[in-house]
């Protein structure tokens, strides 16, 4: 278990060490990327489509909103744009060399954090200076992101077995990540979708935890039976990727 | 005591899909839509401690895929692998580097995938660092920036400064340098002097011979031959002899497998080949330092021109020397329908005692498109009584004494 968890930390240091090798700003790509893509957002729905959050005041509010989204999101379209193709890219590796291969499922989501963490901070700041917390409702945050890493790991290690027999998966991807993004209330408030179709939000796992995460940031409204649902996320994706991955595992390196 | 490795019935099937999309129709449907193929069948065998076992056969034998089931990266479809002690695999040199990473980070690296506790990992670095002999300044840098034989020093120090009780080792030997193969060479030597069972795998049977007391010849998935090392390899060399050079003259089977023509062909065709010495036609052994004569007999059965081709091949398949009549006068092939018979003489020829073969290439008017061949074929012994000169051949030479 020892060896588990140093191999875990060499793993994912060269993952992060390596990602952005050659180019100039390195490791800062990691932040960068979704501080450009949060940046487009904000002035497209705040500024051009004029978007506000009906619980929060005017532009900022909207920005806070859009960062609580964003950050659980952005971590799980990373998550599993990266661990999807995991298996592939390391089969022959896999024949290779005897590894605890879970490792790298678990590489792809622990290194999809690192934005983050420092979102998270950002947006905790920004709360504090505005006057917005910091709140009791942020105490629900731990749980909330434990949940996250539990239904990422079930995601991406389903995905990256089911990528491994059927290659079609990750070109299916991209489209797959915009449905579950538009599926999910991050651009626009919950408050102005329809109240009928609110409950179908929770059959999107993604859509539970940024509501979730808005939900104890922010207080804004969510759709009834979200705690529930976010369990039974975590549970049925958590424990049946995982289970699933243990099952197929022998078998990888198999297929010619 | 109990052997390091054991094999037990084992078997190794591998189902083959035409099309990726088969193994979830079959997955979903229940029906079979698999090509089984059989990789190993059978396997029973087992390696004691500290002892150097080889395994010899061709590509596709399966030598490969039991070296990875020894070393527990595949499982096997049916019996039973037992390992006593740590295991560590050199199946492919440098599997789990990273390009961008620098050498000294790849090694330490090398040290958490292959399970080093923490506290020893100071260790395991000076000691592939020392081995390895590059400097600090190339450690420093990405290993992408290597050259090819740096590359492979740095993974081959990594791989056997574990010191593990097994090491299987995958064609690995030829590694770098003169200088850098002797070290490695030596280096599987001290493992095994220190008691480490070695499994190892080459095309090369003079180190297959000095290296291993037993063997195995893997053929198509079963164990042909298996005992000590040198009826094994030698049992293993007579079938590489049987299947690369056919012992009739073409002449006599013009089916020959190894002389198939190429598509190309057909209109001139290689008919017979004969050796000529004082000692009479084709005789038991051609003498060093004779006359010697090749008489080709070709016939065209077109009025294309063409040259011809002949080579001089050792038993190992290396050509010794090879000339054509293009290379004499390109302007003028020969032409004419029938039979042409051609004669080479070589005087006094200088190679030294061995086995060699022909090879004979019948070319257009370019010298470029092959018409007819037969590649490696009449083997015949030379013997050197003249001298006491050893080697391949006698190079022309005056000893100088200076002073």
């Amino acid at each position: 278990m020892n060896r588990w968890w140093l191999l875990l930390r060499f793993w994912l240091a060269r993952d992060l060490k390596t990602r952005y090798a050659g180019s100039t700003l390195g490791l800062a790509w990691a932040v960068l990327q979704p501080l450009a893509t949060m940046t487009m957002f904000y002035v497209l729905f705040a500024h051009i489509f004029r978007v506000r959050v009906p619980e929060l005041a005017a532009e900022t509010g909207y920005l806070y909103y859009l960062l609580a989204g964003l950050l659980p999101w952005l971590t799980s379209a990373e998550a599993l744009g990266r661990g999807t193709g995991v298996l592939v890219a390391h089969e022959d590796f896999l024949r290779k060399q005897a590894f605890p291969v879970e490792i790298l499922p678990v590489v792809a989501v622990v290194s999809a954090w690192v934005p983050q963490i420092v979102g998270t901070l950002v947006l905790a700041g920004l709360l504090a200076l505005a006057g917005l917390g910091p709140h009791t409702g942020w105490l629900a945050l731990p749980l909330l992101w434990l949940a996250q890493t539990v239904i990422l790991l079930g995601a991406v290690m389903l995905a990256a077995i089911t990528n491994y027999v059927v290659r079609d998966l990750s070109s299916a991807l991209p489209f797959v990540l915009q449905v579950l993004f538009y599926a999910a209330p991050i651009v626009y408030p919950l408050a102005t979708v329809p109240e009928a179709w609110r409950p179908f939000f929770l059959l999107n796992p993604f859509a539970c935890l940024v509501m979730a995460q808005q939900h104890a940031w922010l207080g804004t409204a969510v759709p009834p039976g979200l705690g529930l649902a976010l369990l039974a996320w975590s549970a049925l994706l958590g424990a049946g990727g995982i289970a699933l991955f243990r099952a197929l595992k022998p078998a990888l390196g198999e297929a010619l | 005591m109990s052997p390091a490795l054991r094999f037990e019935r084992v078997c190794k099937h591998y189902r083959l899909y035409a099309h990726p999309r088969d193994r979830l129709l079959e997955l979903l449907a229940r029906r079979p839509r698999h090509r089984l193929h059989v990789a190993l069948e059978q396997i029973d065998f087992s390696v004691a401690r500290g002892e150097t076992f080889g395994l010899v056969g061709e590509n596709g034998a399966g030598k490969s895929t039991l070296l990875k089931l020894a070393a527990g990266t595949i499982g096997p479809t049916s019996g039973r692998i037992e390992r006593h002690g740590s295991v560590a695999a050199l199946l492919e040199l440098g599997a789990g580097f990273h390009p961008e990473e620098s050498g000294h980070d790849n090694v330490r690296f090398m040290a958490a995938l292959n399970g080093i506790p923490r506290e020893a990992f100071e260790d395991y670095h000076r000691r592939v660092i020392e081995f390895s002999e590059l400097d600090e300044t190339t450690l420093a840098r990405p290993v992408k920036t290597y050259s090819s034989g740096m590359f492979m020093r740095l993974a081959f120090s990594a791989a056997t400064a574990l010191e593990p009780e097994i090491l299987i080792i995958d064609e690995a030997l030829s590694v770098g340098d003169m200088h850098f193969q002797k070290k490695s060479l030596d280096r599987i030597l001290a493992l095994r002097d220190a008691g480490a069972t070695v499994l190892f795998c080459s095309h090369n049977l003079y180190q297959v011979r000095s290296l291993c007391r037993r063997a195995a010849w893997i053929h198509r998935g079963r164990i042909a031959e298996i005992g000590d090392t040198e009826p094994v390899v030698t049992a293993y060399e007579a079938h590489e002899r049987r299947k690369s050079a056919p012992t009739a003259v073409p002449a006599a089977s013009p089916t020959n497998p190894s002389s198939a023509p190429p598509a190309a062909a057909g209109e001139v065709k290689f008919r017979a080949l004969q050796l000529e010495t004082a000692d009479g036609f084709d005789p038991a052994f051609v003498e060093s330092f004779q006359d010697l004569t090749v008489e080709l007999t070709v016939e065209a059965l077109s009025e294309r021109p063409f040259h011809v081709g002949l080579a001089l091949v050792r038993n190992d398949r290396d050509n010794v020397f090879g000339t054509s009549t293009h290379f004499r006068d390109p302007s003028t092939p020969l032409s004419g329908r029938g039979e042409h018979r051609l004669r080479l003489r070589f005087p006094q020829l200088p190679l030294l005692s061995g086995e060699y073969l022909w090879s004979v290439y019948v070319l257009d008017d370019t010298g470029l498109q092959v018409l007819d061949m037969a590649e490696c074929i009449h083997p015949f012994k030379i013997l050197n009584r003249g001298c006491r000169d050893f080697g391949l051949v006698r190079l022309p030479y005056e000893w100088e004494l200076v002073a």
